[in-house]
């Protein structure tokens, strides 16, 4: 195994890691705060629910681009392709946006989950516009998975 | 005991702000006769159930129930305890005024303070007071001429403890509001002590510590019968200025009294959004005392 190869991993790792502890954190404080709502207006399950799971796709960006890597460099079909070291930091940049991004946009995006389930619980109507300012902070998520996917699959010749 | 969460908490207390008497409720309690109002308060489950037909019964059963929510969910019982103070004040000046006279005071008592009444009661008549906070230990400790005397000393200690509880576990969110609490019950003692012409020897130690106006002032303020030239200063002077020019058109205490209420809970209005914080549990524990007044008030006149 080279030390490109071994660069690649590492990268592909973090973007699985980080997004998904940045996932884990925001739907934690999320269900927190839905699990307080709902102890009082049970009736509000439904409503609190998606906003809890919101912050919870990061996580599953940093698991595509993760899986992307282990395409490319073959680690899934158990022929691994030898990269050189600089194909190997390569590989380790263009997972840096969904790591970093992912992990620190699901946080606020679990912060902001949390008050528009606090908004939600004094006004049950307005859940459909906590929805959408929650959704917002997805955009830069979205962003970054771009980047790195482009990367990864476009960017770097293999 | 694992500690709550603030976001949980949070959550809860924007549920339950959903109870809290909303201004079309006002206005439809305020043109209702006693025995209406009584039942639209039963109607929105106000009191939980209890004796439907006394409105001081309802209240103290919601207050009681309000203390017993914010006791079960604070994150930080340390500084939520800092707004039951005044239910231990109230209980250990029943106490010791029960001891001195020898009369039994457990019908005064009210349960919700840091110390439970029962407690509070039996320390004060053993002479035990290791249970008690470290301000109201040290009030216990020197000799009183009488229960106004012993009650000064005791409201004093409130604030005293604020001071020692904030000194060793911080919050600036809290440290502002009872500074600016210290200064409008000041303020109040000047506006009474003027009402009631008590000489400056007997108003001075009614004063509290822990503001940011100095004592000097309110002295001064009592003296020359001028409150807004002498308070108009400390870090909540514009809100001072605000009471006190009102104070001044309607000459009503308890209007004044209302009024530096309401700026204390708007102090805390910056805190009161923060979903991390403490500031929308206390901001919720303050409003249910403030509507708990508003109602007295309300049956007050109706009676």
């Amino acid at each position: 195994m080279t030390l490109g190869l071994i660069l690649a991993i590492i990268g592909a790792v973090l973007a699985a890691v980080l997004p998904g502890i940045g996932s884990a954190y925001g739907v934690q404080i999320g269900g927190q705060a839905a699990a307080g709502v709902v102890s009082e207006k049970p009736d509000l399950f439904g409503k609190l629910l998606v906003l809890q799971a919101l912050p919870g796709t990061q996580g599953i960006y940093g698991f595509l681009t993760a899986v992307l890597v282990m395409v490319r460099t073959g680690l899934l079909s158990g022929s691994a392709v030898q990269l050189t070291t600089q194909q190997g930091w390569a590989f380790f940049a263009a997972c840096m946006p969904m790591a970093i991004v992912g992990l620190l946009s699901a946080i606020s995006q679990g912060k902001a989950a949390v008050a528009s389930i606090h908004m939600t619980a004094k006004q049950p109507d307005s859940s459909a516009k906590g929805i959408t300012m929650t959704a917002l902070v997805e955009t830069y998520a979205i962003l970054a998975l771009l980047v790195s996917v482009l990367l990864i699959l476009i960017g770097i010749p293999v | 005991m694992e500690k709550v969460s603030y976001p949980f908490a949070v959550g809860r207390i924007r549920a339950l702000e959903g109870k809290l008497i909303d201004a079309a409720r006002w206005a439809r309690l305020r043109e209702a006769d006693r025995a209406e109002a009584v039942r639209l308060l039963a109607e929105i489950g106000y009191g939980g159930g209890t004796a439907r037909d006394d409105p001081e019964q309802m209240i103290r059963a919601e207050e009681e129930e309000t203390r017993r929510e914010i006791a079960a969910l604070s994150p930080a019982p340390v500084w939520t305890d800092l707004f039951l103070l005044p239910i231990d004040a109230h209980n250990l000046k029943a106490c010791w005024k029960g001891k001195r006279l020898g009369q039994d005071v457990s019908r005064l008592l009210t349960d919700g303070g840091t110390v439970p009444a029962q407690v509070m009661r039996i320390s004060v008549e053993a002479g035990e007071h290791s249970l008690l906070p470290e301000a109201f230990q040290k009030a216990l400790e020197r000799e009183y001429e009488g229960l106004l005397d012993f009650s000064a000393a005791v409201d004093r200690a409130v604030f005293e403890q604020v001071r020692i509880v904030l000194k060793k576990k911080k919050n600036p969110l809290l440290s502002r509001y009872f500074a600016a609490q210290a200064d409008f019950t000041n303020a109040l003692s000047v506006l009474r002590a003027s009402a009631l012409r008590w000489n400056t020897e007997e108003f001075a130690r009614m004063l509290v510590p822990g503001g940011t106006i100095p004592p000097e002032a309110f002295s001064e303020a009592l003296a020359s019968g001028q409150p807004l030239p002498a308070l108009s200063r400390g870090d909540f002077s514009s809100a001072m200025e605000r009471v006190l020019t009102e104070y001044g058109a309607d000459g009503s205490l308890t209007g004044a009294e209302r009024r530096f209420a309401e700026e204390r809970i708007s102090l805390l209005a910056g805190g009161g959004d923060d979903p991390f914080s403490i500031g929308p549990i206390v901001c919720y524990l303050l409003r249910r005392q403030t509507e708990a007044r508003e109602l007295r008030a309300l049956f007050v006149k109706k009676a």
